[in-house]
């Protein structure tokens, strides 16, 4: 598998676990700065990822919501599923990048 | 549906007023699998704007969705493409808080987590603390009936509003201040009370006035570990006739204790059903209550029983690690039982009650059942009150366990309702118990019942515009 496909997987495979229980949004600072959409919080990115990934996203809202994300982590330590939501929404980026750097 | 667009924006103002797809994906979805459409997502910032909102709605036969968090597990929240979804996240102030009167007054929007980090350091706690507490919003936890794990001594969300400020879905978007800042109230019929769990079908809530209490002073836990269902249940009787001040009173049962120390290795341990009591005390009594405790569960038969003093030791020791990673063990196994890479898995907490009474024979059937349609199932729930919560879990693209899930929640809710218990404790009907709510009230021969719920409806939302199809079946009675 290409070092682009793999780490398509491994994103997907982890966003996927999402339950949508909303208890990784109170701590996440962006959330508040942007106007309370949960575009800008870690379950929306989350989400959005796992979206673009099976049946496509605006590309500019997606865009917008995953680099607007600070990867402060305060998520990822709320998270039931065990979602590594920051390392995903990191990862994600290298993603769009063309993977640069990996494989 | 641009000109609905058009006209809330100028209304209200165009920044609370979203249309991308992207943002209606994500406000129409729930904490489990349902997923609607909405025409606008609407963020109101006070209760003009929702009362505005209102007017426009009734005016045009435009459905309002209510939504806090969506973290429900029943489909309340989730909207359809013929209206639109009122996010209260916008609403979340604080306004005033009165320890001599004990009450805060705050917005739909505040999540219960921050309402407690507010009162922090007061001695004062919001003690309704679900497992969903970060996330759980005022609005969303009155609209549900909400209740926690310390329900077995301090109930649910409708043993603490005292008043409502709320937005009626009629004409007019008329404002209602029911109730007030004391405990005492006999000001006619509780309409206080008829909206808390209405799930969001009668009234938008757009200010609660809520009782707070003093934490307790102490609080000594012990857990321990049962072979025999019946000892624990002795244990839990026992308990009960000592007359201890009861705080908390969980249960994992064998299958679902192994399950997740296996899976989040929790640093208690032992095998067999667990059980879980919390009690409130004073510091000066702490030693004779814990020391009265373990000796019960000793007389039970309980193994590997580990004890506290204090809060702090009891979250040192880790005593709660296997109730509290429930749910997180589940999302696990369902993880790991994944065939194809790419799917989800969904994962169903089931919420009966029985009277404590009746909950070893509760148990033995809920087994049988997930035996019956090969379903694995966890299980733990609220011992002191009867409230259990199975949890099952199936992958997205399984079709066939889809299918069967209907049927499998139905044998539940009849055993409850066998057992004298009820087919919702504390996370409501939505969309998936309607047809549970009909059986139920057919077996007491009082469907009747239903159809004054539904004039009750009528009464408040002469439209049907406020969550329509949400809790009330429309055809039966
Ligand atoms: C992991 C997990 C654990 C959970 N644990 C528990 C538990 O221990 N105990 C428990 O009781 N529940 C539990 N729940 C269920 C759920 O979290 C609670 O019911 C919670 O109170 C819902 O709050 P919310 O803000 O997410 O409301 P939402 O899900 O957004 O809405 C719930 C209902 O309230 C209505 N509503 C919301 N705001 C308003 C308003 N301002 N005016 C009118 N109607 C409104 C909605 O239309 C809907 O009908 C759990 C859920 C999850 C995912
Ligand atoms: S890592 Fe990103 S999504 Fe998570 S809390 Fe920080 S800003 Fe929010
Ligand atoms: S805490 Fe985890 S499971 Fe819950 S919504 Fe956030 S990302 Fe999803």
């Amino acid at each position: 598998m290409s070092g682009l496909a793999e780490l398509r997987r491994e994103i997907l495979r982890d966003v996927l676990k999402c339950s949508y229980c909303a208890m990784c949004e109170w701590v996440c600072p962006t959330l508040d700065v942007e106007s309370n959409n949960r575009l800008y919080g870690p379950r929306g990115r989350v989400n959005l990822i796992a979206s673009y990934f099976r049946e496509g996203v605006d590309i500019g809202i997606l865009k917008e919501s995953i680099y607007t994300c600070l990867v402060c982590m305060a998520c990822t330590r709320q998270c039931p599923a065990g979602i590594d939501i920051a390392e995903d929404i990191r990862k994600f980026r290298l993603f769009l990048d063309g993977g640069n750097g990996v494989g | 549906m641009e000109d609905h667009v058009k006209n809330l924006s100028k209304l209200i103002g165009h920044d609370k007023v979203y249309v991308d797809p992207a943002t209606i994906k994500l406000y129409s979805k729930n904490a489990v699998y349902y997923e609607g459409n909405a025409l606008a997502i609407v963020f109101p910032e006070s209760t003009e704007d929702v009362s505005k909102i209102v007017r426009y709605a009734y005016e045009n036969d435009l459905k309002i969705y209510p939504q806090g968090s969506a973290s429900e597990i029943v489909g309340s929240s989730t909207p359809k493409d013929d209206g639109i979804v009122m996010s209260f996240v916008r609403m979340r102030k604080i306004k005033d808080v009165s320890y001599i009167d004990s009450y805060v007054v705050c917005e739909p929007g505040v999540r219960l987590v921050e309402l407690n980090n507010y009162l922090k350091g007061s001695g004062y706690m919001f003690p309704i603390d679900p497992a969903s507490i970060k996330s759980a919003t005022v609005g969303g936890a009155i609209n549900s009936g909400s209740g926690g794990m310390m329900g077995a001594k301090y109930g649910t969300m409708k043993d603490w509003v005292l008043g409502l400020e709320v937005v009626l879905p009629n004409e007019e978007g008329s404002v209602l201040r029911l109730g007030g800042k004391t405990t005492k109230n006999r000001e006619g019929y509780d309409l206080i009370r008829l909206i808390v769990g209405s799930e969001g079908t009668l009234a938008l809530v757009t200010e609660a006035i809520l009782r707070i209490t003093l934490a307790p002073e102490e609080v000594v836990t012990v857990a321990g570990f049962f072979n025999d269902l019946e000892d624990l249940m002795r244990c839990v009787i026992n308990i009960k006739e000592s007359k201890l001040d009861i705080l908390i009173m969980e249960f994992v049962d064998d299958v679902t204790t192994k399950i997740t120390i296996d899976t989040i290795k929790p640093r208690v341990s032992g095998s067999g059903h667990l059980l879980i009591t919390s009690v409130s005390t004073v510091k000066e009594a702490a030693q004779r209550v814990l020391d009265k405790l373990i000796d019960i569960y000793n007389r039970n038969n309980s193994s590997n029983i580990v004890s506290a003093r204090s809060m702090e030791e009891a979250e040192a020791l880790g005593i709660f690690d296997i109730r509290r990673n429930l749910y997180p063990a589940t999302i696990k196994i369902a993880s790991s039982s994944l065939e194809v890479d790419e799917e989800k898995p969904y994962i169903f907490v089931e919420d009966i009650s029985v009277p404590p009474s009746r909950l070893v024979e509760a148990v033995k059937r809920l087994r049988n059942i997930s035996e019956k349609y090969g379903f694995p199932m966890t299980l733990g729930g609220h011992v002191g009150d009867g409230n259990l919560h199975p949890v099952v879990w199936i992958r997205e693209g399984d079709r066939e366990k889809m299918d069967q899930f209907n049927n499998f929640v139905m044998d539940i809710m009849k055993m409850a309702v066998e057992l004298d218990g009820v087919i919702s404790s504390e996370h409501g009907i939505g969309m998936v118990k309607k047809d549970g709510l009909i059986m139920s009230y057919r077996r007491r021969n009082s469907l009747y019942a239903l159809k004054l719920m539904r004039e009750i409806k009528r009464i408040f939302d002469p439209k049907s515009i406020l969550n329509p199809d949400k809790m009330l079946p429309s055809d039966v009675y």
